[in-house]
């Protein structure tokens, strides 16, 4: 194996939409194959596209996932929060102001 | 709502979600999430803002497992202490519209594209105010939302109690210092008031 070929791997704690695991994880990985590991490892593959998926910090703000994971320089205790969106967020009718259920 | 399910399988599901908030209790506390009340089949969860100095308890969300999850979970907002109902010019729950699109010049070959922020909280008149997103009872049985069918979500992760909580942090929490001073100047926290 080459020297580039070599990659740092550490175990990771993750909250995957409420179910806790602890993954493996490459730091030289974008942190978006968090999220596809976490849903591997706690059996969530519900067929959603990989942008219903977030991954929060400790303190609930969304984290960049084409970032480097190494790049975070997260503590060696972190617990990162992969959770699915909500979606929907009200449509056009509501936003533009009716009162009135739509038909 | 009448329990026209097994009410021993809304409770049994009733009974795991509620153990695993439990289970995690301690971290959700330390995000300002608490649970307040989980008599079958309502559980109570309080949302305050720890990043903010003085961290104000911004809403409870109160979670009706009737027929769940043959039908999505119901929810209102209410007063955390006085258990009113909370109308939506007492929330402020805003999704950022964020959307992934494809980008070939960035690693990952996506980037995140920002969109002008959407109110989540409508409020008919004569009806509570509700969250108009995924994985609710009210969103689901909207007349707006006749394409959107619980089937379709249900059993994916969306709608879960954990889910739910986790949008109503994200949305209605985390954002809040952005909007709680423009909030709290126009005195709409308690309109009552």
């Amino acid at each position: 194996m080459s020297p580039q070929d070599a990659h740092t791997t550490l175990s990771v704690a993750v909250i995957v939409n409420g179910v806790a695991a602890t993954i493996s994880v490459e730091e030289e990985k974008p942190l978006r194959d968090v999220i596809k590991t976490g849903l591997r490892d706690t059996d969530q593959e519900h067929g959603h596209p990989m942008s219903d998926w977030i991954v929060k910090d400790a303190a609930g703000t969304p984290l960049d996932l084409n970032q480097k994971f190494e790049d975070f320089h997260f503590p060696a205790d972190v617990v990162l929060h992969i959770e699915l969106r909500g979606g929907g967020g009200g449509s056009n009718r509501h936003r533009r102001g009716s009162s009135q259920p739509q038909r | 709502m009448i329990q026209f399910t097994d009410p021993a399988v809304s409770q049994a599901k009733f009974d795991a979600e509620v153990a695993r908030f439990r289970e995690r209790a301690e971290e959700y506390r330390t995000r300002g999430i608490l649970l307040l009340e989980a008599n079958f089949p309502r559980a109570v969860v309080a949302f305050a803002a720890v990043h903010l100095a003085r961290t104000p308890i911004h809403f409870a969300a109160a979670f009706d497992f009737t027929n769940y999850n043959a039908r999505p979970l119901g929810l209102q907002f209410e007063h955390p202490f006085t258990r009113e109902p909370l109308a939506a010019p007492a929330l402020a729950i805003w999704q950022r519209n964020e959307v992934e699109v494809p980008d070939p010049t960035v690693d990952g070959g996506v980037r995140v594209e920002q969109r002008p922020p959407v109110n989540l909280v409508l409020q008919h008149p004569g009806h509570p105010a509700m969250l108009c997103q995924r994985g609710n009872r009210q969103y689901h049985e909207h007349p707006a939302h006749n394409g959107e069918s619980w089937e379709l979500y249900r059993n994916r992760g969306i709608g879960t109690l954990a889910n739910l909580i986790e949008n109503l942090h994200l949305y209605g929490i985390v954002g809040l210092g952005e909007v709680y001073n423009i909030i709290a100047q126009f005195g709409v926290l308690n309109p009552q008031r």
